[in-house]
Order: structure tokens, then sequence, then C-alpha cells
């Protein structure tokens, strides 16, 4: 039979014929297309994780934008004015009862308390001209003085000096107060009374210790009672009396308390998995033979807080769909001998003597072709630790963890080599298993409170076993790049 | 009814015209969805999808092709991503020593449509498919490869061996019959 003849032969047969289906099926698929929803989005289990990352990235971004606009802007401007106001009432309320002063008496006092209030506040802008020259960066005075307009305008003027002279402090161009820009700096936050230490001081520490403050000379010069010190956050002038009592009492404390911030890390895993199935026989180097490389991904979430300046502790969850490849040929290398036996009866008219010929037949089989892929859905646990150095904007850090998978769902085949042949396995059996993991992250400040990351790695654990159906047990190696978002939090 | 008038009609969801596209090819559609269900019950499941996908989609029909074409071809991909869902098993046929002999030309002409039916719904599930989707839906070795999720030299090698064991199985029941 020539190969067309065959194919067109049964093409014409079956696309003429016709199998009525059930009298009922007509009414069915109007119901069930009158039942269902209009609309029904749906979503793989990538495309769910990708806009899940798009939300959340979108929403820390929009609060944390929202939240420090709120804070540095607005009570910066309300609480210097209300500062302003209260000083310049302090100097009108006293000029107004000289001047409404009915009695000499009542005259002298009133124009007693003017000359006071004046008399401090030239004082007080004396007194910041002076300290201007003092600024150093391991001594801060903490004073409870608010500025006058005369007062700010003399420290803006000074602080300009001293920019110009030191250098020092790399200016944001969106954050400004009264006109005096708000500098990035940096506290020593080891030493007790937390002095301010320039960018170059930090010692790749900026991952912990990186600030928003205002410049050198109105630190020094004015109210900084309201500087609330909290690691990344921006100066809020609006501190309370309890606050400021606060405040103080732990600079007089030796055993300074650090807050510690929690990083929360949630990014997406792209990697190539290499497997291997463990063992010596026969069948795990068939398997071995067989395994392909693939592409993989996962979802994650971090969290990790300082247990030192350069030490961080980490833990987590990821959520995995590792699949591993097989493809290939197997080679046989032995012949199968199949043996068939008949009897022959000869020249015997009744029952004879029977004669046994044996007949062998050898089939020589070639090599056979496997194509098939192992399925299981995993939670990961990280545990572990990170070593981290930060350089203004860019932290560095080192991860390593042990891991523990928890695999919910597997399913593949099982080929049996022999047989040549597939036996298909499916299992909800939960399992758990260990490996490890490292990576170097790569974080990249895009705000006070969240950073880009980017983390190549390699993981390594095992998988499959009898349990969750699969006849081999396999070794895992994922490498792989990790991208998504660091949100700080404290 | 024309063929413009149906379209029209189940354009509009007018019953009476989906009933009638629906009467026009659901045998010859059933019979696509037999080919590659495990049983009747599958078949009519398959068909239902595809209907739905059909009056869902027929103003997407651009009367480049015939419309049974295009009904066959809707049916033919809900076929296959049904075996999909269902978690696809390749098995392989355990060949006799010896080599199977070309048939008469007229041996699938001497057997009826149901016959040829049976045996193909027989053949083990992979060589269904690959055979269904290479003979009958004259899908190329690259294409089910794409489909079915396989290299394409299985789907070559899967034919070859689908097409032998059917030869034999028609030569088979021909010498039956006789």
């Amino acid at each position: 039979m020539t190969n067309n003849n065959f194919e067109k032969r049964i093409q014409d047969k079956l696309n003429q014929y016709e199998i009525e289906p059930s009298e009922n099926l007509f009414n069915d698929i109007l119901e069930k297309r009158a039942s269902r929803p209009k609309s029904i989005l749906k979503f793989t289990y990538a495309k769910l994780g990708v806009a899940l990352l798009a939300v959340a990235a979108i929403t820390l971004f929009v609060l944390v934008d929202t939240r420090s606009n709120s804070t540095s802007n607005d009570n910066t401007s309300i609480s210097v004015a209300e500062k302003d106001a209260s000083n310049s009432n302090n100097i009108a309320e006293a000029g107004g009862l000289a001047s409404n002063a009915k009695t000499a008496n009542e005259t002298v006092v009133a124009k007693e308390r003017l000359k006071t209030v004046k008399q401090k506040s030239t004082t007080n802008v004396e007194k910041q001209a002076s300290s201007k020259k003092d600024i150093s960066n391991s001594d801060v005075k903490w004073t409870n003085n608010a500025p006058s307009p005369t007062q700010k305008s003399a420290i803006a003027n000074a602080s300009n000096n001293i920019q110009k002279s030191t250098k020092q402090t790399k200016t944001y161009p969106g954050y400004q107060d009264n006109g005096v820009n708000i500098s990035e700096r940096y506290f020593n936050i080891d030493s007790k009374d937390r002095p301010i230490i320039s960018g170059q001081q930090h010692k790749g520490k900026s991952h912990l210790y990186v600030y928003h403050s205002m410049d050198e000379a109105l630190i020094n010069a004015q109210d900084l009672s309201y500087l609330v010190m909290k690691p990344l956050r921006v100066i809020k002038p609006s501190a309370t009396q309890d606050q400021i009592a606060a405040f103080e009492k732990k600079q007089l404390d030796t055993k300074h308390k650090k807050q510690q911030p929690f990083y929360l890390d949630l990014y997406y895993s792209a990697y190539q998995t290499s497997h291997s199935a463990i063992g010596n026989n026969e069948m795990a180097n068939n398997y071995k033979t067989l395994a392909k490389s693939n592409p993989n991904h996962a979802f994650n979430l971090r969290v990790s807080t300082p247990i030192n300046s350069r030490i961080n502790l980490f833990t987590g969850f990821g959520l995995n769909q590792i699949n591993t490849k097989f493809d290939g040929q197997i080679p046989n290398t032995t012949n199968k001998v199949h043996y068939e036996t008949s009897t022959y009866y000869i020249n015997d008219p009744i029952t004879g003597l029977p004669k046994l010929v044996q007949q062998i037949d050898t089939i020589l089989n070639g090599p056979v072709s496997y194509n098939f892929a192992n399925r299981y859905t995993l939670m990961q646990i990280p545990i572990g630790l990170s070593y981290n150095i930060g350089f203004d904007k860019m932290d560095i850090g080192i991860h390593g963890s042990a891991l523990m998978n928890i695999t919910s769902k597997a399913n593949g085949m099982n080929p049996d080599f022999n047989l040549e042949k597939m036996q298909s396995f499916s299992s909800n059996q939960k399992q758990v298993g260990f490996g490890a993991s490292l990576s170097l992250m790569v974080a990249y400040k895009l705000t006070n409170k969240i950073k880009i990351i980017a983390e190549p790695g390699l993981q390594f654990y095992q998988l499959g076993g009898k349990k969750i159906g699969n006849a081999m047990n396999e070794n895992i190696l994922n490498k792989g790049l990790n991208i998504g978002l660091r949100y700080t939090l404290f | 009814m024309t063929e413009e008038e149906l379209l029209k009609g189940c354009l509009e969801e007018r019953q009476d015209c989906q009933r009638e596209l629906y009467k026009r090819f659901a045998g010859k559609m059933m019979v696509v969805c037999i080919r590659y269900a495990k049983d009747k019950l599958e078949a009519e499941d398959m068909l239902q999808d595809g209907f739905i996908k059909v009056f869902d989609n027929v103003g997407k029909f651009k009367q480049e092709g015939s419309l049974e074409g295009w009904v066959r071809r809707i049916m033919v991909n809900t076929a296959l991503n049904k075996i999909r869902a269902n978690k696809m098993k390749f098995e392989d046929i355990s060949e006799t020593g010896s080599h199977l002999a070309d048939g008469d030309a007229n041996a699938i002409d001497k057997l009826s449509e149901e016959a040829i039916l049976e045996i193909i719904s027989h053949l083990p599930n992979g060589y269904k498919y690959v055979f269904n989707m290479f003979a009958i839906e004259g899908f190329s070795h690259k294409e089910i490869a794409e489909k079915l999720g396989i290299e394409e030299a299985s789907s070559r090698s899967q034919y070859a061996k689908a097409r032998k064991y059917l030869q034999n199985q028609i030569i088979q029941l021909e010498q039956i019959k006789l």
C-alpha cells in the first residue's frame, strides 16, 4: 500500500462518516452558554504572579510617596511656620504691650519685656553664628530654641558658606525646606551621641544608617529637639515636649537601643534547572542520559533583619513550579531473544513420536526515544544569613541559606526501560526535602524605603521519591536571577 | 438557509440558526471527537465545548475557507486542549517478531467506516493522536510536535509505528472476514 493511498483512503472514509450525538446535546450547549458568566479572565500561574507583583509594587510606591510627601513637606512647613509665628508673636505681643500701655509703670514693664525678648533673639543669632564655626562631625549640640526669620536668614547664609567650603553634602533637588536644601546625612548609630559622619565615613554601612537630615548649620543652630532618631526617617520638625524629653533621656542612656529595620523583599525568580537522578544503577544512568536542563520560575517573599551592622538574618517563602525535562534516546545494548516452541508429529499414523523444534527469533531493537517531563509544585522556606555592605545608594548582600522544600503536588511519567513503556504518576501527597542556596544581591535605592533588587544565585536540593510516585530521586541545581523590590519597615 | 444567512443568524444569537448550524455539522464533528476521545461520553464533552466555541467565535470566521473546515479546526483544537488537560500519556506498541506486510490497496475500502474508527480508537493514545493529526487532519510533524509538546522526531517515529500497526490490523480484519 503506498503512503498516499493509505492516508487518503482513511481520510475519505472518515471525513464522510457521521455519528449522531445524543439528542439533548444541543440543548445542553445552549444551557451551558446561558449559565456561564459573560467574561471570565483566565490567568495562568505566571500571569497571576506578575500581576500580583505589579500591584504590590505600585501600592508600595504610592504609599511611600504619599507618606514621604506628607511628612517631609507638610510637617516641615507647618511646624516651621508655627515656630516663626510663635517667635514673632512674642515680639509683637511685647511690642503691643508697650504701645498699648496706659500707665507709666505698665509702659516700663512692657518695654523691659520687649527689650528682653529682642535681646534673647539677638543672643540666639549670635550663638548660632558662633556655633557655625564649631561644626564638627563628631559633636552635635542639642538645643531647644526655635529661630526667628532673622535667625533663619543668618543660618541660611552661614549654611551656604559652609556648603561652599566643605562640599560634604549631597543635595536632593526635590527636598527644600524654607529655601535650604535638605541633604543626605549619615549618623553613626553605634556611638553614644550618634554624631553626624560624612558619606565617606560610614564605612560601607549605608544600607543601615542612611538618614535624611538638614544642613549641618541648621542642625547646630536650629531647634533640634524634633530630630527623632529613627533610621531612614525624614526629619520631623514637629516633636512634642514628651518626644523631646524621651529623646534627651535617650541621649543620656549609655546603653543605646538601636531600632532594627526589617527588609521585606518581593521578587520573581527565573532560573535554569539542571537535574540528575541519584544513584548508579542502570535505571539511574538512563535517567541521567535523558535529563535535559530547562527554564523554570518562582515567586518569593523574604523578610530580613540585621543582627549586627553587617549580618542580616532572613527567612521567607517561595512558590515554585518545577519541571524536570527528559528527552533523548536510550540505546539497547542487549538484544531481546524470543523462544518459541512448536511440536511436529512425523510419520505417525496415530500419535507418533513427538519431535520438538525450537525456533529462536532474535529481535534487534534500535535506540528508543523518550520525551517527557515531570512537574512538581513546591513551597520553599529559606532560613539563612546575609553579609551586607552599603555604598550610598547601592547595597550588596551575599545570601546563604538552608532550604526546606515542601512538595505539595507532583505528576509526570515513569519510564520502564526494559518494557519500553511509560506509566504516568500523579500525587498530592506532601513531602519535605532539604537543600541550600547562595546568592549575591545588589539593591539600588529608589526612595527612602524602596530598593530595586537584582540577585543572581544558585539553589541545590533533592526532589522526588517513592512517596510522591516518582521512580527516582533527583538532584536539582537551579541557576537563576531574582528580580524584585525591597521595602524597608521600621 | 444559505451559509451567509446561517452565520448572520448565529451572530445575532438566533436559536434557529444555531440549531441549523449544529445539525449540519454535529454528525461529522462527532466522528472527529471520537477519534481523539477515549469513549463516546468524552467525545460528546469535546463536541459540546467545541460548539460553544463555534457559537462564541462565529464572528471571527472570515469566509476564506469552508465553514466545515473552520468548525473542524475548532473541534480538533478543543479535543487537543482536552487531551493536554487530561495529561497525555504515550505508550509503546509491542511489536511482533515478523515484519508487517503491505496490504491490499482495497482492504480499507472493504472495511466499514465504523470498523476503521474502531481500529483507530484502539490505538494507544500517543499513536492515535499523532496518526489522527497527520493522516486525517493533515498537520505536519512540526505542527504536531508543537501542539503535543513532543519532539518532531518522536512524532515521526510514533506515526510510522501507528501506521504499521493499523495496516496490520486492517489486513487481519479483512482476513477474518474472508
